[in-house]
């Protein structure tokens, strides 16, 4: 027989607390039931919502108000099916719903129509490749020289560079060759990150062998290097990547002049032969921490500036 | 004197609900009893705890559909180091840093997928 307060049943013959006013106390054993979603609705009245959808599928709601909470378990299966929530939803960022299968997306009602979600994923490997895994740079002039007489300054570097550019969603990576006796043409290779979100750093990072110079190893005289040491990078060291107009620079150089003292020769080498990769991005993001690595297959490098009083000999 | 339905107990003397099919209304002042633990991880615990005093390797049990527990989980200055079952998944299928230098405390929501899958997340802070 069910119990009755004021005429009203609160606990019914099937064993069900009914029109329950409020509720003080603790719990111990005590768990949502679990509600198929067999449409699109979303009936918020439900605590715990599941549903595999097997195309893309919009959602409506219903039973919203203020404060009420539910959790729903979606499983968009490994074709990656896009769910379209109502425009009453907002998450704090759109989901990558192509990275992973399986979402808890807990939903509250800040009001009935005001109603805030956050999504995590679960498991399933992205469609695509988010970031892609390798780069190249072609072409890099890594050894280069120069040899004046009668007091010409000279100078040779090798340099790659690495910078945001999030106006076109990629990170250029421009790398460039050569000496003062002509103008040396920079080269760029672009790594999309369209595919990435809420992307919190990217670093990259070069790994060397070896490295040195010897001769003119002043580095206030130089605009970078002689060493990427020089300028505060060291061989296998992660450092952040700038936005676009700054630059992340790893570079070599060689600089000579006889400043009225006579010849200068100064050669700088490096050896890029390591089991690591030449140079590495990371990039921390919703997706996850990603690599994009880089093998400069010419090996080793070097730049060789020399500058003699007189002639050349 | 015990509440019965049909004979079987709801309220019991000591006022716990109990046998319940359903619930349905609101509720305020309403919290999960906190259990602590050693190394097993019961789902139908609500909320349990634990302080590890070494590496420990946790069991889970109880793993039904719907079902969500929390853990507050202390790893202490030592950080030591928790070892999951394989039933339980990480997002982004990444495992947290327990030993994060300055993080001790961490609470941990286990969400049950299926009888076989826990789905869960950690946040951690650092007292």
């Amino acid at each position: 027989m069910a119990i009755k307060i004021g005429g009203t049943t609160v606990i019914n013959d099937s064993e069900e607390l009914a029109s329950i006013t409020d509720m003080d106390g603790t719990y111990t054993t005590f768990h949502p039931l679990v509600t198929a979603v067999t449409g699109v609705n979303l009936d918020l009245n439900q605590t715990m919502l599941k549903k595999d959808i097997s195309g893309a599928t919009t959602f409506t709601y219903s039973g919203s108000a203020t404060g009420k909470t539910a959790v729903f378990l979606l499983d968009i299966t490994d074709s990656h099916h896009v769910p379209t929530f109502p425009g009453d939803f907002s998450f704090q960022a759109t989901p990558t719903w192509a990275s992973f299968r399986y979402w808890i997306i807990t939903i509250v009602c800040f009001s009935a129509t005001n109603i805030k979600a956050t999504a995590v994923g679960y498991d399933g490997t992205p469609s695509a490749p988010a970031l892609p895994a390798s780069f190249t740079i072609p072409s890099w002039s890594h050894i280069n020289s120069r040899t004046a007489g009668g007091g010409i300054a000279t100078e040779a570097f090798a340099k790659v560079s690495f910078s945001n550019d999030t106006a076109n969603d990629r990170i250029d990576v421009a790398y460039v060759g050569g000496t003062n006796a002509v103008a040396a043409t920079i080269y760029h290779t672009y790594i999309s990150t369209a595919g990435l979100s809420s992307i919190t750093s990217i670093e990259a990072q070069y790994n060397v062998q070896s490295q040195s110079v010897s001769g003119n190893t002043n580095a206030s005289g130089y605009s970078f290097g002689p060493l990427p040491t020089s300028d505060g990078y060291t061989s296998g060291t992660y450092y952040s990547v700038p936005n676009s107009t700054a630059a992340l620079s790893f570079g070599w150089a060689a600089k000579s002049s006889v400043g009225g003292s006579g010849n200068q020769i100064t050669q700088t080498t490096f050896s890029l032969n390591t089991a690591d990769p030449d140079f590495r991005i990371k990039v921390v993001c919703a997706q996850g921490t990603l690599y994009s690595t880089c093998e400069f297959t010419q090996g080793s490098g070097s730049c060789y500036a020399a500058t003699y009083a007189g002639s050349i000999p | 004197m015990a509440i019965k339905i049909a004979g079987t107990e709801v309220i019991s003397n000591t006022r716990a609900v109990v046998n319940m099919g359903s619930i349905e209304g609101n509720y305020t002042n309403f919290h999960g009893s906190v259990t602590a633990i050693t190394t097993a991880l019961d789902m139908s615990k609500p909320m349990m705890s634990v302080t590890l005093s070494g590496a420990t390797t946790f069991t889970a049990s109880n793993i039904e559909t719907g079902k969500v527990a929390l853990l507050m989980m202390d790893v202490t200055s030592s950080g030591h180091a928790p070892t999951w079952p394989a039933s339980i998944h990480w997002p982004m299928g990444t495992e947290y840093t327990w030993d994060t230098t300055g993080i001790t405390k961490w609470l941990v929501c286990f969400t049950c997928w299926d009888s076989t899958t826990i789905r869960a997340t950690a946040t951690g802070w650092g007292a």
